[in-house]
């Protein structure tokens, strides 16, 4: 007979500790697994769904807090094999990020040759969404393998992974559209120089802060021109799933790196290779915005979708084959 | 120089509502003690509590193996041990005493 919460054990004998396992997961499983059992002998179905209901709803809240548990017990000791990976994590990623950003302005400095250099500086919050998870995608490659691909680490590159995310998520909506301003008006000045500084200068899309941005939505809502408010729509969620991406994208690295005994080289190439996939989707996705198949939203998140499903599927995608077997210990 | 005393085991409200339950019972499962406790404990967190309770002596518990037909996880039953129960009564003792005191001022 099939055992609900089958694939949840297996999660727990990959991710918790066996001291976590034997006290919480285990007699939450056994007592929902006992009650599922009874519900389905009464024949009801609705208490069937509601027993499923409840139960995985409950089981959920111990495998968090039985994570949290486990997480809080090692955070506080670092062995020398996971303070090495981190250290060399965190400067592999801060060299790959500055590389990256400096690469991205290289096209804007072959093609300007007649402006003066230090305004390129404008452009480099511009380049952070593309170099930041670049960086931390290969940090995260170069981190967790041997004998550093533990849950701790895991859980600090997650931890990264988000504060990443907010301060991506403030670059976009704040700083990128006031520093793509700057850049505009001094190249205008530059290109010609008898432009009255006073008048100013319009901006586009990118150069809209978030309450410009949703303010100019509203605007163009109220015009009702399908194809510019699907246009606008797209590239004002953008920004949002823009600033998730490197979660979406250190979550399936994660659960690559523990599926496997990865070489160095092999992970940072997947971790390539999960950031150009993710880009090209992403721009792929964005020339589907202008036919009316998604709504801009669904369009603007599906490369995180994608990372996050990918995700999932490799963390509850192992064998449940243990998930009915008893524990090692009987009796406490 | 004088050893600091070890402090006095505490027993918070969910600890001794379980202990309650327990002695009312002979052994229970954890989802007897939060279909027992009408709400007040809650089966995402009774196991946290449990196990906690385990830590401190306050009860024991035994992995029940499943009837043959129905398959599944073995499930822990847990009963009170005399530690907890003489915690159980002290603490309930001092805080009659501490009502007492109040109702006398």
């Amino acid at each position: 007979m099939t055992q609900p919460g089958q694939r949840i054990r297996a999660l727990s004998l990959r991710w918790c500790s066996d001291r976590a396992r034997r006290r919480l997961i285990d007699p939450a499983l056994a007592d929902f697994q006992a009650e599922f059992a009874s519900a389905r002998r009464s024949g009801s179905r609705q208490r069937l769904l509601l027993t499923l209901a409840a139960g995985y709803l409950a089981i959920d809240k111990v495998l968090v807090i039985g994570g949290c548990g486990d997480l809080r017990a090692e955070l506080g000791s670092w062995r020398p094999a996971e303070r090495a990976g981190a250290r060399g994590g965190v400067w592999v990623g801060l060299v790959i990020v500055a590389l990256a950003t400096a690469l991205l302005e290289v096209p804007h400095l072959a093609n300007h040759t007649d402006l003066s250099v230090w305004p390129s500086i404008y452009l480099i919050p511009q380049a952070l969404p593309l170099s930041v998870p670049f960086g931390l995608a290969v940090a995260v490659a170069w981190t967790l393998r041997g004998a550093a691909r533990t849950r701790k680490l895991a859980a600090a590159v997650l931890g990264v992974a988000a504060l990443a995310s907010a301060v991506m998520f403030a670059n976009l909506n704040w700083l990128v559209p006031e520093t793509n301003q700057a850049f505009r008006v001094h190249v205008v000045a530059q290109l010609d120089p008898r432009d009255d500084p006073s008048r100013p200068l319009a901006r586009g899309v990118n150069e809209l802060g978030w309450s410009q941005a949703r303010e100019r939505l509203r605007q163009i809502r109220a015009r009702a021109d399908t194809s510019e408010i699907r246009r606008f729509e797209t590239s004002y969620y953008r920004r949002f799933a823009i600033s998730v991406t490197p979660v979406a994208i250190v979550v399936l690295l994660v659960a690559l790196a523990f599926r496997r005994d990865w070489t160095r080289g092999g992970l940072i190439g997947v971790a390539l290779g999960v950031c150009v996939a993710n880009y090209t989707l992403m721009w792929s996705a964005l020339s589907f915005a202008q036919f009316d198949i998604l709504p801009p939203i669904a369009i603007s998140w599906i490369p995180n979708m994608t990372c996050g499903l990918a995700a999932l599927l490799l963390a509850f995608g192992g064998r449940a084959a243990a998930a009915t077997a008893p524990p090692a210990s009987s009796t406490r | 120089m004088s050893r600091r005393p070890a402090p006095p085991p505490r027993l918070s409200p969910k600890e001794s509502l379980i202990v309650e339950e327990l002695l009312r019972g002979d052994e229970q499962y954890g989802l007897q003690l939060v279909a027992a406790s009408r709400g007040r404990l809650k089966r995402g967190t009774v196991y946290v509590t449990l196990g906690r309770m385990e830590d401190k002596g306050f009860i024991t518990s035994r992995e029940e193996a499943p009837p043959a037909d129905a398959g599944g996880l073995p499930r822990r039953v847990y009963r009170v041990t005399a530690l907890g129960r003489h915690v159980h009564e002290a603490w309930n003792a001092a805080a009659a005493h501490l009502a007492g005191l109040r109702l006398a001022r």
